[in-house]
């Protein structure tokens, strides 16, 4: 195992290194972050100059990356354009988004895994029909509908019908109220006003991303169970007189959890890197708002580092789909 | 400045030389219907005190300091409407008036040389108590006079170059000014001994001298952070190890709304910043001027439109003023409990024709090309259905609702076929078999350049079509790398791109005069650029306002650039939120502290 880890930890440096040289590549080509400095009519020539300097535009591009890379294996991602340091953007950004999908992904497991299971188990009856028919439905709507629908039914309508127009118990915006913990309300401060307030917010995007995400694991967990289910080691346990619940959740859903397991980890790997759409419809500022940000703006050291973020986070979650793979499956050795 | 929607109004500051940030509470002496948006303060009403709102912004404010070109930005700008002071701030009128809450005068006393006294308000303090002074002023012109340099790390010698092959300076600037216009051509900036008169001198006369200071940042705080005793002591435009140390303050350490750094010198002070969501403004209890009337304003982030227009149906913000979308517009005129107040902006788009390419020598195929774009065709098609009361720019220097503009285009520009075509069979073009006119073996065919946007795309298409009636072979050219890359060098027959409106008539000087810095089409007319010059320094307001009038029609005249819309602006708030205007340079927050909750 030991060496499974170094082995594709040593493999990962060169993938690394190789992502960051097609990233930076590709972030020089986006565009001149000072656009707009350089056309508007009054700016002072030396300013541009200044400007050049400070962003390191006046070196050539191989320098450049060198000295970008030099300061990001140390930690140092640099400064965004607008002179923040781009860790601390990322990493606040990467709290938000983890605040958002963590709690989704986890709902969206549990209830895709459930209904694929029970629609395998019962295969082709009326709730395996009604769950394969709401699944494609809404697998196949865009977020931006279902968040725009839950946004009008779920919060404009509703707060309105409960007489709630002007102080809206359901939020469609941010994370919390800016407003609502400041100087002059510290009794809003506390945990339980904060987790309210939070949990307002939270509601519709949560549930948008439960809604498009459940759909996709019922439908893998429903074909695995059933792959698992027609396996002759399923038949000879059912042939030995095991009960069918022994059956199904030891025998059939043990082997079909790899699958499920594998897929789980490479989402959750790819949404490290935002649930941009999300994101932007229900204005969470977390990791897919920094690479629209970053690209609307033309910011490369914040684009890089998103970058480098989740391809890192790819990397890390591909080993942990082989390590649960392994746990999972005993006739697996990683060494 | 070209122009993604949102860095328009931005760069407005930048030319404005400072006053955007500038207002003061006698503002509400303009508390009134605002021709173009419908907004009104109902001023006869008695005014409702307290109460929080909430306005959404694309994008965050960054930083205190909005005169680095790093930080410069109309977000900023929304934020220190509210926060610092300045001897004037702009209106609704784009006229600049009198801030009297900070001001007790300010007078050109002299005009050879141009002499300008500030008398500043005794009782004018920042949040933390210290006095707004000459300091202030003293600190801003040492700032921005642009004259106070340092070596160039990666200057080698004579002849170095930089990785694009653009030749290297020797020194680089220690403040990393955003604009020194104004600032560059004064002598002196000198203190009474009680710091509350400023007497500001020229070297050279400049008109715009309204425009400048602004937007202050207290020196007493850069005193503090640098360890400079007296920045009255330190020569504003000679490098010195205190004048390095005032530069690097001055260029980072405002940035972020640290409540303690960024005081306010108006009505509402920092509570809280939280960094790319929001920042809440509480009143200012050191303000010494009539306060405000809600006691909380938020400005919250809230990047996507239509999520802006989401969260005001829902009460989540009273107020906002996201980039126009027809189909946000739709939702937001059809809601209940909104007021929407679509408005022309002051980003113009136009079209330049570049005097590098002979083919636009002849006046004759300029003025016939002028005549064959369908202006409010494509208004209708592009700007109407956000703001159904657009018309076509008729001014390049003026902006419809400035003293000075008039019509002064629609003779060139008024979509005739006929005209065109009379105007080129005129000038010795014959129109061939294919449809085009040709001379002298050359058909009369030339590219649109734009930076690939679909308004633009689409503003193009228009004219390739309507142009084609009248024997035009125009094609389009889109480049996402036209504005960055090929603009500023001239590289097109035909550009399609931005500039701002602007309060300060100066500021377009670089755009007309031969050899002005923004004057990418290579447009010549020395007459022009005289009477420009004349302008600038001609201190008599009438005068100057009439001097304006003929450089305007001037280059309208020489029909090189053909000026074609305003953008929109769709403003919109709740019903329940009285005293919203729209102000292009200053945004909706420019008068908030008249702003009331029913």
């Amino acid at each position: 195992m030991l060496f499974f880890v170094i082995r594709r930890v040593l493999v990962s440096i060169p993938l690394l290194l190789l992502a960051s040289i097609v990233a930076f590549i590709l972030v020089v080509n986006t565009g001149d972050p000072i656009e707009d400095l350089r056309t508007k009519p009054n700016v002072p020539k030396a300013t541009i100059a200044l400007r050049e300097h400070q962003l390191g535009l006046d070196k050539p591009v191989v320098e450049r990356y060198v000295t970008w890379l030099g300061k990001a294996v140390h930690g140092d991602f640099g400064k965004t354009i607008k002179n923040k340091p781009v860790w601390a953007e990322v990493s606040r950004s990467m709290g938000v988004t983890l605040r958002l999908v963590l709690f989704a992904s986890i709902v969206s497991i549990l209830v895709g895994v459930l209904i694929g299971v029970i629609s395998a188990v019962k295969q082709y009856s009326w709730f395996d029909h009604g769950a394969t028919t709401g699944a494609f439905l809404l697998y196949s709507l865009p977020v931006l509908a279902v968040g725009s629908f839950l946004k009008y039914v779920l919060a404009i309508r509703f707060n309105r019908w409960i007489g709630r127009g002007d102080n809206p118990l359901i939020k469609t915006i941010g994370e919390s109220t800016p407003n609502f913990c400041t100087k002059s309300k510290p009794y809003n401060c506390g945990f339980i006003p904060s987790v309210t307030d939070f949990l307002s917010h939270a509601f519709l995007p949560m549930l948008t991303l439960v809604l498009i995400s459940f759909a996709g694991y019922a439908r893998f967990s429903r074909a695995a169970m059933l792959e698992t289910l027609n396996a002759d080691y399923v038949r000879t346990a059912r042939a030995k007189g095991l009960s069918e619940r022994r059956v199904i959740v030891k025998h059939a859903f043990r082997n079909a959890l790899t699958t499920i397991a594998t897929i789980v980890s490479l989402d959750f790997g790819a949404l490290i890197g935002g649930a941009i759409l999300t994101e932007t419809i229900f204005e969470w500022h977390g990791m897919g708002r920094v690479l629209v940000e970053s690209i609307n703006k033309i910011d490369p050291n914040l684009l890089l580092c998103w970058f480098f973020v989740t391809a890192v986070a790819v990397i890390v979650f591909n080993l942990v789909a082989d390590f649960a793979y392994a746990f999972l499956d005993p006739r697996i050795r990683l060494d | 400045m070209n122009v993604s929607k949102r860095s328009k109004v931005a760069a407005v500051v930048v030319g404005l030389a400072l006053v955007a940030g500038a207002c003061s509470s006698d503002k509400k002496a303009v508390d009134s219907t605002t021709p173009g948006t419908g907004a009104t303060t109902d001023s006869s009403a008695p005014a409702v005190t307290g109460g929080e709102v909430i306005f959404a912004q694309e994008e965050g404010g960054v930083a205190y300091n909005n005169l680095t070109s790093t930080n410069n930005s109309f977000a900023n700008t929304e934020v220190l409407n509210l926060l610092q002071p300045g001897p004037f701030y702009i209106d609704d009128k784009l006229d600049l008036v009198l801030s009297k809450d900070l001001m007790d005068s300010v007078e050109l006393t002299s005009t050879s040389p141009q002499t300008i006294v500030y008398k500043i308000n005794p009782k004018a303090v920042w949040s933390d108590g210290v006095a707004i002074d000459c300091k202030d002023f003293y600190l801003q012109y040492m700032s921005l006079n642009g004259k106070v340099t340092m070596p160039n790390p990666d200057f080698t010698g004579p002849g170095a170059t930089d990785a694009d092959g653009n030749e290297l300076s020797e020194t680089l600037p220690v403040f990393d000014a955003a604009t020194t216009t104004g600032f560059d051509q004064m002598k002196s900036v000198t203190c009474s001994d009680d710091n509350k008169t400023v007497t500001v001198v020229y070297d050279t006369p400049f008109a715009d001298w309204k425009g400048s200071f602004g937007g202050f940042v207290p020196a007493h705080i850069i005193e503090a952070q640098t360890g400079v005793a007296d920045i009255l002591a330190v020569d504003a435009t000679v490098f010195s190890p205190e004048i390095e140390m005032i530069g690097e303050f001055w260029n980072t350490g405002f940035d972020g709304w640290d409540p303690e750094i960024a005081l306010s010198g108006s009505w509402y002070k920092i509570d809280s910043y939280t960094v790319d969501e929001s920042i809440v403004l509480v009143k200012n209890d050191k303000y010494w001027g009539a306060p405000a009337n809600l006691d909380t304003i938020t400005l919250q982030v809230i990047t996507d439109a239509s999520a802006q227009a989401a969260a005001l149906q829902n009460g989540e913000i009273q107020a906002m003023q996201p980039q126009a979308d027809p189909g946000i517009a739709a939702t937001l005129k059809a809601a209940t409990g909104i007021n929407f107040a679509p408005a022309s902006g002051l980003v113009f788009e136009h079209y330049d024709m570049s005097a590098k390419n002979p083919i636009f020598a002849d006046k004759a195929v300029r003025s016939a090309f002028a005549a064959c774009i369908d202006r409010q065709d494509i208004i209708d098609k592009l700007v109407a259905p956000v703001n159904p009361d657009a018309k076509p720019l008729n001014s390049v220097i003026f902006m419809p609702q400035q003293v000075g503009y008039d019509d002064r285009f629609s003779k060139y520009a008024t979509f005739d076929v006929a005209a065109s075509k009379k105007l080129l069979e005129g000038a010795g073009w014959a129109l061939g078999d294919d449809g085009f006119y040709a001379k002298d073996g050359q058909q009369l065919t030339f590219k649109i350049s734009h930076k690939g946007i679909q308004r633009r795309s689409d503003t193009v298409q228009n004219s390739i079509a309507s142009c084609k009636e009248a024997g035009f072979n125009i094609v389009e050219d889109s480049d996402t790398k036209f504005n960055s890359d090929r603009l500023g060098i001239g590289d097109y027959d035909v550009a399609l791109f931005a500039w701002v409106g602007n309060p300060l008539l100066s500021s377009a000087t670089s755009v007309y005069a031969v050899d002005g810095g923004a004057n990418y089409q290579a447009y010549v007319n020395q007459t022009i650029t005289d009477t420009y010059n004349a302008a600038n320094g001609e201190l008599d307001e009438a005068k100057r306002l009439e001097l304006m009038k003929s450089v305007d029609a001037g280059i309208l005249d020489d029909v090189w650039t053909i000026p074609l819309f305003q953008l929109p602006e769709m403003p919109a708030w709740s019903e329940n939120l009285t005293g919203p205007a729209f102000n292009g340079p200053s945004g909706l927050t420019w008068n908030a502290n008249v702003w009331t909750l029913k």
